[in-house]
């Protein structure tokens, strides 16, 4: 008798969802994906750049289609460091990226998500089992269903659907995490931040001409410093093809202490001279918010996997901002990938046990998800610390502005320069200790 | 061609949002007549309140508008709506109008929840394409049938699509508010007729279909005598500062001449004031009419996007620094019992 | 620079003329009235969904929530009670950028 029950249910049509539909559809398993939205990428929001390769590993050759779901390649990138009037920046352009595949690619998820989508759609219809194998969206999980300690499946409404194993991807606020016992009931504030963004519309020739883009290259700028006025967390500002992606992060217990409202920081962030020049002339057509998490590991559910469940994404908080890019999509890439491929080894083997399934872990922690979320935590603390927030970004402000003055007066060496600076916010050793901090994490 | 418009009436006259279509359709029908194109403009009227209308009071009502044929049917079953019946009648308006379908047409109705109702089932019974819930339409002949342009606002109205058919028959329904009405519809002392009298013919329908198939057994509505908010155009929100009997008669009598729904806040509803059923916000109705007049409420505790929503708000608050006025479109700062009641005078004197 | 209602005027929410909708989120506002120290959803929300009355009193409203998750972090009282909005019958975002 043939067993009526899918292969696996992906829970959440996200970028982990998705990216672990396709691989399931790939292998010819028979799967169930449901997603809450009335389409892929109707309840999405990122910064956002999905950054690395896996994309071309997802999507074949995905640069060559005219009106592919993603916005820009990324062959700029700048860091700024800001005070109240100036920003110091790290700013490096390459052509050396313009060559698909891409380093990463700008997305704006209500897009890309439903593209993707489509995408698996093609894969399913492909498989060994296009007449069973579904997408459904609309659809919301009201819990996993569990027997002796295991999950059997998902209930929705008065509807239940059975699986060998079920995959979680439904996002940061991880509800069915949470119910099926790998994550506290109530996850505090302390490590997570709210992102918050708007959509800026210009002509497109001319958002070309402002940034310097060239066919769809396109720019990745983040900020930290006086963005944020006084809360842990940072700025971004990304292409798209004919809009700007302008947002913070910001962390929501800081937020909670200093009685700081997430909008008023973002309009605040708008009117910094640097920022207020890139924006420009743009008319907001979006406005959106999400909760996001720090990478900071102390999140993190206490396992990724259970008896008949495996948790992708950022729903196990697989996320890392380390000070360079905001790495979330690309890991809920891989980590959707992993977790299929665990599930297509499982029914190769006729083995769905706990034992066999805790081969996602094994795949995650050998993979570059785990040694960089290990590896880069004293990155992710020195990031968060109040001397990277606030006066690392003053000192160098301050120093950019005397180096770079020619005022007619006798000019003092740089060194003094510095010190001068250090001393305004700071003190010798204070920075050396941190310097010395960072240099290791980093 | 034949512009077939189906009338709703209501309250002894016919609704608005039937009369703005009928005028676009007779600017419609006069352009293409000018052109060369035959057409003419049909009307159907599916009540048991008209079969007392005189000459003159069809006159009164439609003259100005260039109908050549009211098509009516007065029966009982059309009191209520009753998709079934007002099919019936529709189909056979239609068939007889154009001639047993030789001409091509055009039925063009107010996009309310009746023609919602029927939209889907007329176009199969008259082999019509469909273009709903537009806020503007314009009509071509095209070979031996016409071409329908039209814009749809889509996704809450942030996107705007164009949308065209070629057919021979064609269905609109239009949003309320997307046209004016003729202002001179009235009857008139004296001078020059502006309107040219109107044509009855009486529908017969066919209702064995209809009395078979579905009947209205019950119509359950939260009060008895009020608008339905999710269908009113224009609201009118009491808040803290309606305290009394007084205050609320003003409300009641600003939305009776507005033919407005009631909504309150739930400090009102809390309190006992008004019903819960008319709560707006917080978990209440949600609203985005056309009109919302928010009275005494300050607006601190209201919810924004339902508001925003609105085309138009006006508020009256004696707090000039309610946040209120920070959404609103006009604001009036000033006590309601001296506000409301100019505003309701003003109101009637305009209504004439 | 747009308001905060100007910014919330531009999301796409679902069911946005349904007046009858199930609430996502439900808060128990007497917590908030009694022991809660700070009141922080009153300031964290994206979308200003809790307030102040004149009398300090909270008061939740889910019509313009955009579902980003916030409050359920915030609160550290146990007042926030979060899920997701059904589809059919709740209210939350749909996203034409994201």
């Amino acid at each position: 008798m043939e067993d009526e029950r899918f292969d696996a249910i992906v829970i959440g049509g996200g970028v982990a969802g998705l990216s672990a539909a396709m691989t399931l559809a790939r292998a010819n398993m028979k799967f169930l994906l449901v997603e809450r939205g009335e389409f892929a990428g109707a309840k999405n929001v990122s910064g956002g750049v999905l950054w690395g390769s896996d994309l071309a590993k997802l999507v074949p050759q995905y640069w060559e289609e005219e009106d592919g779901g993603w916005e820009r390649f990324v062959n700029h990138r700048r860091l700024s460091l800001m005070d109240a009037q100036s920003a110091f920046t790290l700013d490096f352009k390459s052509s050396h990226w313009n060559e698909p595949p891409y380093t990463g690619v700008v997305v704006l998820r209500a897009r890309f998500d439903n593209w993707l989508a489509g995408k698996v759609q093609e894969a399913i219809d492909a498989s060994d089992y296009a007449e069973e194998s579904f997408i459904a969206t609309d659809i919301k999980v009201d819990q996993v269903i569990m027997e002796g300690g295991r999950a059997v499946g998902i209930k929705t409404g008065d509807e239940e659907f059975h699986a060998k194993v079920v995959i979680i991807a439904e996002g940061v606020n991880n509800l069915l995490t949470r119910q099926v016992g790998l994550q506290t009931e109530y996850v505090p504030a302390d490590h997570m931040l709210t992102g918050i963004k708007e959509i800026i519309r210009f002509d497109q020739q001319r958002l070309e001409d402002r940034f310097q883009l060239r066919g769809r290259s396109g720019m990745s700028n983040e900020f930290v410093g006086w963005a944020t006025d006084g809360v842990e967390g940072g700025g971004f500002l990304y292409t798209n093809k004919d809009t700007l992606s302008v947002g913070l992060v910001l962390s929501i217990a800081d937020l909670r202490a200093q009685k700081k409202s997430p909008h008023d920081i973002l309009s605040h962030f708008k009117t910094h001279p640097v920022v207020a020049d890139a924006i420009e002339g743009g008319e907001v057509v979006e406005y959106s918010a999400h909760v996001v998490s720090s990478g900071d590991k102390r999140a993190m559910p206490r396992e990724v996997y259970a008896d008949g469940v495996l948790i992708v994404g950022e729903a196990a908080n697989l996320l890392l901002n380390a000070g360079k890019a905001i790495q979330g999509m690309d890991y809920a890439m891989r980590s959707g990938i992993l977790a299929a491929e665990t599930v297509v080894e499982a029914k190769a083997s006729g083995d769905f046990s706990l034992g066999k399934l805790a081969d996602y872990r094994k795949k995650l922690d050998a993979s570059y998800i785990m040694k960089d979320i290990n590896g880069f935590q004293d990155a992710v603390h020195v990031l968060h610390d109040p001397i990277m927030q606030h006066k690392v970004p003053n000192i160098l402000c301050d120093f950019g502005r005397s180096f770079f003055s020619i005022d007619n007066q006798p000019t003092a060496k740089s060194k003094d320069m510095i010190l001068d600076a250090v001393r305004r916010h700071s003190s010798l050793w204070e920075m050396a200790k941190f310097g010395f901090k960072a240099g290791r994490s980093l | 061609m034949i512009f077939s418009h189906l009338l709703t009436v209501q309250s002894g006259g016919i609704k608005r949002s039937s009369l703005e279509v009928l005028a676009r359709g007779l600017a419609l029908a006069d352009a293409l007549n000018t052109n060369g194109y035959a057409t003419e403009l049909h009307a159907v009227v599916c009540s048991p309140e008209v079969a007392d209308w005189t000459a003159e009071k069809w006159s009164a009502e439609l003259g100005a508008y260039g109908v050549d044929t009211v098509w009516s049917a007065t029966d009982e079953s059309f009191k209520e709506h009753n998709n079934q019946a007002l099919l019936a009648a529709m189909q056979t308006a239609h068939s007889q109008a154009t001639n047993l379908e030789a001409k091509p047409s055009v039925v063009a109705m107010a996009s309310t929840e009746g023609v919602k109702d029927i939209l889907g089932a007329l176009s199969m019974r008259l082999g019509a394409s469909v273009v709903a819930d537009v806020s503007e339409f314009g009509v071509a002949a095209e070979g031996d049938g016409l071409q329908l342009t039209a814009t749809r606002p889509v996704m809450a109205s942030k996107a705007q699509t164009q949308v065209q058919t070629t057919a021979k028959h064609v269905m609109v329904s239009v949003r309320s508010g997307s046209y004016g009405i003729l202002e001179a519809a009235g009857g008139h002392e004296g001078g020059t007729p502006t309107h040219q009298p109107v044509k009855i013919a009486h529908l017969n329908v066919d209702q064995t279909d209809s009395k078979l198939q579905t009947q209205i057994r019950e119509i359950i509505t939260a009060a008895a005598d009020t608008i339905d908010l999710n269908e009113a155009e224009a609201i009118v929100a009491a808040g803290r500062g309606v305290k009394d009997e007084t205050a609320k008669a003003l409300i009641a009598e600003l939305a009776g001449v507005l033919n407005a729904g009631i909504g309150a806040s739930r400090a009102l509803t809390e309190a006992g004031v008004y019903d819960p059923s008319v709560q707006i916000g917080q978990t209440g109705k949600v609203v985005a009419p056309q009109l919302y007049i928010a009275v005494g409420i300050s607006g601190a505790i209201q919810h924004v996007a339902g508001i925003t929503n609105s085309k138009v708000i006006v508020a009256v608050n004696k707090d000039a620094d309610a946040p209120i006025f920070e959404v609103a479109d006009y604001g009036i700062v000033g006590d309601l019992y001296e506000v409301l009641p100019a505003l309701i005078a003003e109101i009637k004197r305009l209504k004439g | 620079m747009k308001s905060l209602a100007e910014r919330l005027g531009l999301v796409g929410y679902r069911n946005q003329s349904r007046s009858e909708i199930k609430p996502h989120i439900v808060v128990d506002t007497d917590i908030c009235n009694s022991s809660c120290p700070h009141k922080c959803t009153t300031w964290v929300c994206p979308a200003n969904c809790y307030t102040l009355d004149e009398n300090q009193k909270v008061h939740f409203q889910v019509e313009d929530c955009i579902e980003c998750g916030t409050c359920m972090y915030a609160c550290d009282q146990g007042a926030v009670d979060w899920n997701y909005p059904d589809p059919e019958i709740g209210r939350g975002v749909n996203w034409n950028f994201g």
